[in-house]
């Protein structure tokens, strides 16, 4: 039967399809945070959100034990995170962590989030992974439920799967990661050419039509499509709902640097400067509600990035990690780069590390400025922060380097070492996040016991 | 049972003489009788059954090798590459590994050659019963392919890469396999900017209602959607076209209109030329349309032409001989240069020269853009040279033309006779792969050369016989035998580190492959010395193979004792990027028959039996 286009003739494909200056400029000039509502008594409660935040090559041995008590609590972070110490009484350290099912700078990366094994000829790490979850559960009450982001890769393996995917939606689906911080807004708040809406209902139909012909294997292709056409349905939504605008405002003046009318730049040429957008922006995105969860992977699994940015490093961060070679000339090394001896070269793997832990105190810095209900965004977050290898001279399975920071809306008592005497699946650190955001699985990958973090 | 020092690789010659047993049945099999080999087969069985069960055991078996369910009678060869990597291992004696009291690992003699029987064994039944067309799911156009098809259906130039992601490749993989071909909402959005940017691209100005007073709906949806579109298609876009017009719209705008909404359907964007109507289970053959589709984008990364359209409306296309003669056509057009720039390209790794092998600029000024784009092409061309005249086998490692532009001619050192990119012939030193500037850099570190990499390279992309990953920790080397390597050179540092047995299982293997080509550096410049400053030694060998010199000693060696697996790789791989998936076990029949087909009678008529194979004509529904 012949489905003809609904035209709309009033409304071309390249206009954007609202004048959101004209909200900015009528806008209550009051903080409006969407989670500041939730305080009417009786109202529903604010939601607790997730981040995880992976750092590739491993720390080296040591470098992640704070000073503690005998009971756990802990005195003083370890030197090298001393970026973190003020964040001191918000974090958690579990001690012993390690992936059963998949380990170092491939499989471990690609496994990180789910539980899983990683099968590199299926191109499956299982899943979905635990931030898919999450954004799957509440899929409905956010433009973008699960935000992926990753800093973009240089070197060997910025193109490999296995070490550029932390998100699954499904096994053998990895969840495309975007790079760029502009695309990171436009996203979550639009901008750029706008769909045209009746062609993408017009496109449904060609995809509903086609559902109904194909075999068992192609209609997830065609399900993927639609998935796809929604997410863009749902922003276009989210950017004509008159509260966005409102929270966007509100976010500025808490000094997160975006609005709709200011250009933000691609990729700053400085790196500490992209990161921290990035990171501006997963905290922008969980507070204005546009997302519940968000993943950042602070570079690929094996990078092979040149630290020279950071003062008094050389050479690439993975020849760096395996800081007991200082020949220089390895197989991982570049024939150029050596270093006068281990003490040195261990230094710098160090700094390089340390640069990064700066990154995330700053975001967890402006997530403890952003105002909620009862406290701030930090207070009803979880945020998990590690790597999928140990010590990276030995590409160390066990006790990886992993620490949770927010209050998760009281579920988390912080300032604690939790000592292990076994081995202590991530999988139950996941089961625990999935718990404390209210997504209530019985079990997730090996583990059905969820980490105590209260 | 001790580390073998020095291990040779008699078994593996084993393997392949097994083959021609199978697939030319009647020739005299030599060697032990039946019944013999039945039995050595049966006690390999328990070999592998009762020594390597103590770790490959149940849900929780190490590398996830449960011997139990792959050594089943019915299911051995449906795990056909589990069971060559566990070949591999107990060929270099890395399984079983060493005790813990520190004693050697590998098997015994006996044991071994038992095991490898039935491994041999598990080879032949997967070659009898396997050839299955196999399951193609649909999948979309990769981010290249819509770039062509938007220049081929509207005549404009999009710099699609610019404004669109690039693809995630697996390990090993092509961009064309459909499992990594993610679909997302920013894919989807990007995409519609590429399409507006090129339909706008469409109308230059000044010949506006020209274009569209041109324009016919029919042939357009006919070459966008691969086959002939529907009464209701037509009805539906002529509708819009027509509601755009009658909305106030100018002839142009809504032209326009319409043709985004075409270049937006998934009958555009996904390939999904041969969809059915509820395809029942079992195979069957891929349609006319499906087949135009894949020739045109095996061939030209792109949609079909018309004349491929028409041999598929009248359903010619079906016929081997037409399919044969049409793919020759499709390799004489110049669009055929992009299937050579995207296969050979990935397929040896040249496409990462200027890509993720970026020398610094600031201290290598030779290294230009252009250079390197002229050293990807290089091995484009050469290789279009080998499809589109039909060389034989050889000509992959010794073809004697090749194709330089002036800087590239510079860059060799060689006279250029004018003009743009020349056909000449070849210096001694840049025959074959092995000689082109672009092999031998992305086998390279960005600021030195590796004879590591370059082996590994030849036994996984050319001998598909890829070694295993180093252990955990395998990367370090002692600082002693460093000094030792700035005293006597490379060569000195990798044979101090083979002197450890667990290094040398692979590196005897790998390094002396390398060592033939140490004579070229890091951007495959000729030099006489090496990265430590010492005089090259460019000698290598085969595993148990006598020694040989130079690219030109190595590709001899390689066409006397590695033909089958040379020829088998190659036909791999193609197979692989046509088909746009992994391979099955089922496939190793198509690849061997088509090996044997490359072996015989060259390039040419590897791309013909290619295209008229089951795989690519038949697809199976499971």
């Amino acid at each position: 039967m012949m489905q003809p286009l609904r035209s709309a003739p009033h409304q071309s494909p390249t206009r954007h399809p609202l004048p959101r200056r004209t909200f900015l400029r009528g806008a209550c000039a009051a903080v409006v945070a969407p989670y500041l509502e939730a305080l009417t008594p009786g109202g529903p409660a604010t939601p607790v959100r997730a981040a995880w935040l992976y750092f590739p090559n491993g720390v080296a041995e040591g470098s992640w034990a704070p000073r503690a008590d005998r009971r756990g609590k802990i005195r003083q972070l370890n030197e090298t995170m001393a970026p973190l110490e003020r964040h001191r009484q918000r974090l958690v350290i579990p001690e012993r962590i390690f992936t059963p099912r998949g380990n170092g700078h491939g499989a471990g990366t690609a496994t990180w989030l789910t539980g899983g094994e990683w099968d590199h000829r299926a191109l499956d790490a299982r899943g979905p992974s635990v931030d898919q979850l999450i954004g799957q559960r509440f899929a409905a009450e956010h433009v973008v439920p699960s935000l992926s982001i990753s800093a973009k890769g240089e070197g060997f393996f910025a193109a490999d799967v296995s070490r550029n995917t932390i998100s699954w939606s499904a096994p053998g689906r990895p969840v495309f990661r975007e790079t760029d911080p502009r695309a990171v807004f436009e996203q979550l708040f639009g901008g750029g050419p706008e769909a045209d809406t009746s062609l993408l209902d017009d496109l449904k139909d060609q995809i509903r039509a086609l559902e109904k012909r194909v075999s068992t294997a192609d209609r997830r292709l065609l399900s993927a499509y639609l998935d796809a056409i929604r997410s863009i349905e749902r922003r276009i939504a989210f950017v004509q709902d008159e509260a966005t605008a409102r929270r966007l405002e509100a976010a500025a003046e808490l000094g997160l640097p975006f609005a709709l009318d200011r250009p933000i730049e691609a990729v700053p040429e400085d790196h500490g400067d992209y990161l921290d957008l990035l990171l501006d922006l997963v905290a922008l995105a969980l507070w204005s509600g546009a997302s519940r969860c968000a993943s950042v992977m602070l570079d690929h699994g094996q990078s092979n990035r040149y630290c020279t940015f950071i003062p008094e490093v050389k050479g690439t961060w993975h020849a760096l990690s395996h800081w007991k070679d200082t020949s220089g000339k390895t197989e991982d090394d570049d024939g150029v780069t050596s270093w006068s001896s281990r003490r040195s070269k261990r230094q710098m793997y160090d700094r390089v590390v340390t640069w990064h832990h700066e990154r995330v105190a700053r975001l967890l810095d402006r997530m403890a400025a952003l105002p909620e209900a009862e406290g701030s965004l930090l207070d009803h977050s979880m945020v998990v922060y590690g790597s999928s290898i140990s010590d990276g001279h030995e590409h160390g399975e066990r006790d990886l380097p992993t620490l949770v920071a927010g209050g998760a809306g009281g579920a988390i008592r912080g300032g604690r070492l939790l000592s292990a005497r076994e081995s202590t699946s991530l999988d139950r650190l996941h089961l625990a996040t999935l718990r404390a955001v209210g997504v209530g699985e019985e079990e997730f990958g090996a583990a059905d016991e969820p980490l105590e973090l209260g | 049972m001790v580390h073998p020092g020095k291990p040779t690789f008699p078994h593996r010659r084993v393997w392949i003489a097994a083959v021609p047993l199978v697939l030319s049945a009647g020739s005299a099999p030599e060697g032990p009788r039946v019944g013999m080999i039945d039995d050595l087969v049966a006690e390999g069985r328990s070999v592998i059954e009762l020594v390597c069960v103590e770790c490959h055991d149940g849900s929780d078996a190490e590398a996830g090798f449960d011997v139990a369910r792959l050594t089943g009678s019915s299911r051995a060869a449906e795990h056909l590459f589990e069971w060559r990597r566990a070949g591999a291992m107990i060929e270099t004696g890395a399984m079983p590994p060493p005790l813990r009291s520190g004693r050697g690992g590998g098997l015994d003699k006996d044991d071994r050659a038992a095991a490898l029987a039935f491994l041999n064994a598990v080879e032949r039944e997967a070659l009898a019963k396997g050839g299955a067309a196999g399951t193609e799911p649909a999948r979309r156009m990769t981010r290249d392919e819509l770039a062509h098809a938007l220049r081929d259906l509207l005549n404009v130039t999009v710099d699609v890469a610019a404004l669109m992601p690039p693809e995630l490749v697996a390990e090993n993989s092509f961009d064309t396999n459909g499992g990594t071909l993610f679909i997302h909402g920013e894919w989807l959005k990007r995409a519609d900017v590429a399409v507006r940017v090129a339909v706008d691209a469409a109308f230059p100005d000044g010949a506006r209602e020209g274009v569209a007073a041109g324009f016919s709906l029919g042939p357009f949806l006919r070459g966008a959607f691969r086959r002939p579109p529907s009464q209701e298609e037509l009805e539906r876009y002529g509708a819009l076209r027509a509601s755009r017009l009658k909305g106030g719209a100018t002839a142009e705008q809504a032209l326009r209109a319409t043709l985004f909404a075409i270049l937006s359907s998934p009958h555009f964007r996904l390939r999904l030329e041969d969809v059915p109507l509820r395809p029942a289970k079992g195979e069957r053959a891929v349609s006319p349309h499906g087949l135009a589709s894949r020739l045109s984008f095996l061939l030209w990364a792109g949609p079909p032409d018309d004349r491929l359209l028409d041999l598929a409306d009248s359903g010619k296309l079906a016929e081997p001989e037409v399919l044969a003669t049409e793919a020759a056509r499709m390799l004489d057009d110049a669009r055929a240069l992009r299937f050579a720039r995207s296969f050979a390209g990935q397929w040896l790794g040249t496409r990462r020269v200027g890509r993720e092998f970026k020398p610094d600029p600031i201290d290598n000024p030779a290294m230009t853009d252009s250079l390197m784009a002229d050293m990807r092409d290089e091995v484009a061309r050469f290789f279009l040279m080998l499809v589109r005249e039909g060389r034989p086998l050889d000509a992959l490692l010794r073809g004697d033309e090749t194709f330089l532009s002036p800087e590239l001619a510079r860059f060799y050192g060689v006279e250029h006779p004018g003009g743009d990119v020349a056909r000449v012939e070849a210096p001694a030193l840049r025959r074959g792969l092995f000689g082109k500037a672009a092999v031998l850099a992305a086998t390279s570190y960005p600021d030195r050369s590796s004879p590591v990499l370059r082996g590994a390279w030849i036994l996984d992309d050319l001998l598909g016989t890829p070694p295993p990953p180093p252990p955990p920790g395998a990367s370090t080397f002692d600082e002693e035998a460093f000094e030792e390597g700035e005293e006597r050179g490379a060569r000195a540092v990798l044979e101090r580190h083979r002197a450890s047995p667990a290094c040398a299982s692979c590196h005897d293997r790998i390094d002396p492959l390398g060592f033939a080509l140490d004579g070229f550096d890091r951007f495959g410049r000729e030099r006489s010395h090496d990265d430590f400053g010492h005089r090259v030694e460019a000698t290598g060998a085969l595993p148990g193979g006598p020694e040989f010199s130079g690219p030109e000693g190595l590709a001899g060696a390689i066409l006397k004792d590695r033909r089958v697996e040379l020829s088998r790789e190659v036909a791999r791989r193609l197979l692989r990027f046509s088909l746009g998936r992994s391979l099955e076990w089922s496939d190793e029949r198509t690849v061997v028959e088509l090996g044997a087909v490359l072996e015989a009678r060259g390039f040419g008529a590897l791309i013909s039996s290619m295209v008229t194979s089951r795989p690519f004509t038949r697809i199976e529904s499971r």
